[in-house]
């Protein structure tokens, strides 16, 4: 009995570990490529430079969307969400920064792009602890706003039984109409030095929201991986109603799972915002179909159940790799919706194909092999 | 017993109920507001709507059928572009033609969708999500000058004809707009289909369970194919509707009335996991929406709110119909106990 779960242990693992492999020579073969069509440009310090600044925003949102589409969902929300959370986490620091010399409507009828004033009003922010005080205070708004996001979601899929496709599509215009009515639809500025740092700062060399990436990844792998909850997110994935009859609480695990979704994207929101020193509605619109080809281009199953963080961030890296080049090229935004929406379709086509045939055949094993262990 | 079943029957059907609640609505409304309960403000509902209701009519036969589509706008996008540039390149035309080869255009786009959500079983959210974006995408790097602000004049000319007039009290002259008609008439038609073609069974059947429908001798390439360009169809017939209404061609308008399309089919009734869902639901539910919007605007509402407003229609009509869905469900249970 326990050698034959140790043989199909080791199986998956090694399976798994193929499919890095795979993932990890298309990565090279996609960044050879670039090198080779634009040697130059491509291998340019900036270049390099704005790739390891970019692709964390959009790695974290898509690794959150991943967890929602293992566990059969999705995630439609998840750019509004980042929106909201930036929106009403750059508020509470713009006004804790500014207490007493500027008031919120001030804030939000944009006095901050004046010059002088912007000037003056940066030298009377507090600074030292207290700064980073109110820092700390912003992330944990973030994470919380995004967190109640994702709770939202998740209690109207888990408790409403609303489809995932319906509900989140509901919430995303929900969120986007509150940071609109709280917004006005006009962009927030003007961020301290020290909340800056979180998007365009280096630690030991390495650009901070690649630490904060690398962090969010190894934390999501040990979630899924490590605990009762991952194995749980997969279960549910797999088949609900096989997760319900074996003792798992399905909602308790869908609530969870929304909920780490909205908080990937609360991350994602405090990255871009300190990239870019601004944030408005819209922001990031244009990652929304691209996180989707991602986590499929990963190789998680379209209807759930299946696929590793590994092989999405690989894609995470090939898809900016592939745009980068784009941007070199001079493509037009537009031509590149064409690019990924055929992108999605083809690899949809490839990887259902080919996960109908790994599961044919591994039902075939599993049909030579008998039921005999379980009788 | 058997009389509180039919009274709970009654109350679980969804039109009656959404019927009342838009009674109450508008008396609510018009309590504020006397302007709202006024046949001028009820016949530009009828009018402003159809747009939205033609495009409905098309998501809700996906949704019957249990899939989900979000290329339609961009397919109502794509095909007013080239219909009305076509029209005005050759010179020639009126507003039969411009229906006619909207339609057509849009039929074909959405053979594409069909042909790849029945050839690659693919999820029809992640199929039309490409396509969406390659239709747009594709016009929008072909296209110089995506805004056209002169169209010629037989569709505003249609836009303007009405079945019938009539003069109110107050001496304005009001009457059934031409594109109401076409709403009736094309509603009429999937109605008909609906209930009395093997084609309309089909539809419903693949939506209740799609192997069921194989095995019971449905053609499931050809339903599918006539979904998914149906829908193609009734959104060019919207693009049209639209050209006819506004006088200009916008590469971005129509792109954004997704989601109220999709919350007027839901808030009708039919259901998202598919095999059910009614005409008579979804126009409702298309009225409902606009009588929600129209009356946050004669309140003075600001129109920020407006997306705010929507979502929590979204969500709490869905939630309705879920809760609904799962009630009846228990009962089935006792029943078989």
């Amino acid at each position: 009995m326990k050698t034959e779960h140790r043989r199909i242990n080791i199986r998956t693992t090694n399976s798994e570990l193929n499919q890095s492999l795979a993932y990890f020579a298309l990565f090279i073969f996609v960044f050879a490529l670039m090198a080779i069509l634009q040697p130059r440009r491509f291998f340019s310090g900036t270049n390099l430079q704005q790739l390891a600044f970019q692709i964390p925003e959009f790695g974290i949102l898509a690794i959150g969307m991943m967890v929602a589409m293992i566990s059969g969902g999705i995630d439609l929300s998840i750019i509004t969400t980042a929106n909201l959370a930036g929106i009403t986490s750059a508020i509470v620091m713009l006004t804790l920064s500014h207490r007493g010399t500027m008031d919120l409507n001030a804030l939000l009828q944009g006095i901050m792009a004046d010059e002088s004033t912007r000037q003056a009003l940066q030298e009377a922010m507090p600074t030292g602890i207290a700064m980073i005080g109110i820092v700390a205070v912003t992330v944990l708004t973030a994470l919380a706003v995004g967190m109640l996001c994702g709770l939202f979601n998740g209690f109207l899929v888990a408790k409403v039984r609303i489809t995932p496709i319906l509900a989140t599509l509901g919430t995303m215009k929900l969120y986007e109409g509150i940071a609109l009515v709280i917004t006005k639809g006009s962009p927030l500025t003007g961020f301290p030095d020290e909340f800056i740092f979180l998007g365009s700062g280096t630690m030991l060399g390495i650009p901070t929201p690649m630490v904060i990436f690398i962090l969010a990844i190894i934390g999501l792998a040990i979630m899924l991986r490590k605990t009762p909850l991952g194995r749980g997110i997969y279960a549910v994935g797999e088949n609900p109603l096989a997760a319900r009859y074996s003792g798992l609480d399905n909602s308790k695990i869908l609530l969870k799972t929304y909920a780490t979704t909205g908080l990937m994207s609360g991350l994602a929101a405090l990255v871009m915002m300190a990239r870019v020193d601004s944030i408005k509605v819209g922001y990031g619109n244009s990652f929304q179909l691209q996180s989707i080809l991602v986590v499929i281009l990963g190789g998680v199953s379209t209807v759930g159940g299946t696929g590793n963080i590994i092989g999405v961030v690989f894609s995470v890296l090939i898809l900016r790799v592939i745009s980068s080049g784009f941007n070199i090229m001079g493509f037009s935004n537009y031509m590149r919706n064409v690019i990924w929406g055929s992108l999605l379709i083809v690899v949809a086509i490839v990887i259902s194909s080919g996960f109908s045939f790994a599961k044919s055949k591994k039902q075939k094993q599993q049909k030579i092999q008998g039921a005999a262990p379980q009788k | 017993m058997q009389k509180r079943q039919i009274t709970s029957k009654f109350l679980f059907r969804h039109e009656p109920m959404l019927f009342i609640v838009m009674i109450i609505f508008a008396i609510i409304v018009n309590s504020i507001n006397a302007a709202f309960l006024t046949p001028e403000n009820m016949f530009d509902i009828l009018k402003t709507s159809s747009i939205t209701g033609m495009m409905a009519l098309g998501v809700m036969i996906v949704m019957i059928s249990g899939g989900i589509d979000i290329s339609f706008t961009a397919i109502a996008t794509v095909s007013m572009q080239v219909t009305v540039r076509f029209l005005m390149a050759i010179d020639k035309g009126n507003i039969v033609t411009a229906f006619l080869l909207a339609g057509l255009i849009g039929a074909l786009m959405g053979c594409i969708n069909g042909f790849f959500v029945y050839r690659f079983k693919l999820p029809t959210l992640i199929v039309t999500l490409g396509t969406s974006s390659i239709f747009h995408g594709l016009l929008l790097s072909v296209l110089r000058i995506p805004h056209l602000y002169s169209v010629p004049g037989y569709y505003f000319d249609f836009s303007r004809m009405s079945l019938f007039t009539f003069t109110t009290a107050g001496g304005t002259e009001i009457g059934l707009s031409s594109l109401t008609v076409l709403l009736f008439v094309m509603a009429l038609l999937v109605w008909l289909i609906l209930r009395f073609t093997m084609l309309g069974r089909g539809i419903y059947a693949i939506g209740g369970n799609i192997e069921a429908a194989k095995r019971a001798g449905f053609n499931i390439m050809l339903i599918q194919m006539f979904i998914y360009s149906f829908i193609g169809f009734t959104a060019g017939l919207a693009s049209i509707e639209y050209v006819a209404m506004f006088r200009h061609v916008h590469p971005f308008n129509m792109m954004n009335m997704m989601l109220n399309v999709i919350a007027a089919v839901v808030l009708g009734g039919t259901s998202f996991s598919g095999g059910s869902g009614t005409v008579i639901g979804t126009l409702l539910g298309v009225w409902m929406i606009y009588m929600i919007t129209n009356s946050l605007i004669l309140m003075g509402v600001p129109s920020e709110w407006e997306p705010v407003v929507i979502g929590f229609v979204i969500i709490f009509s869905i939630g309705i119909s879920a809760m609904q869905k799962s009630l009846r469900k228990t009962e089935v249970k006792i029943i078989e106990n």
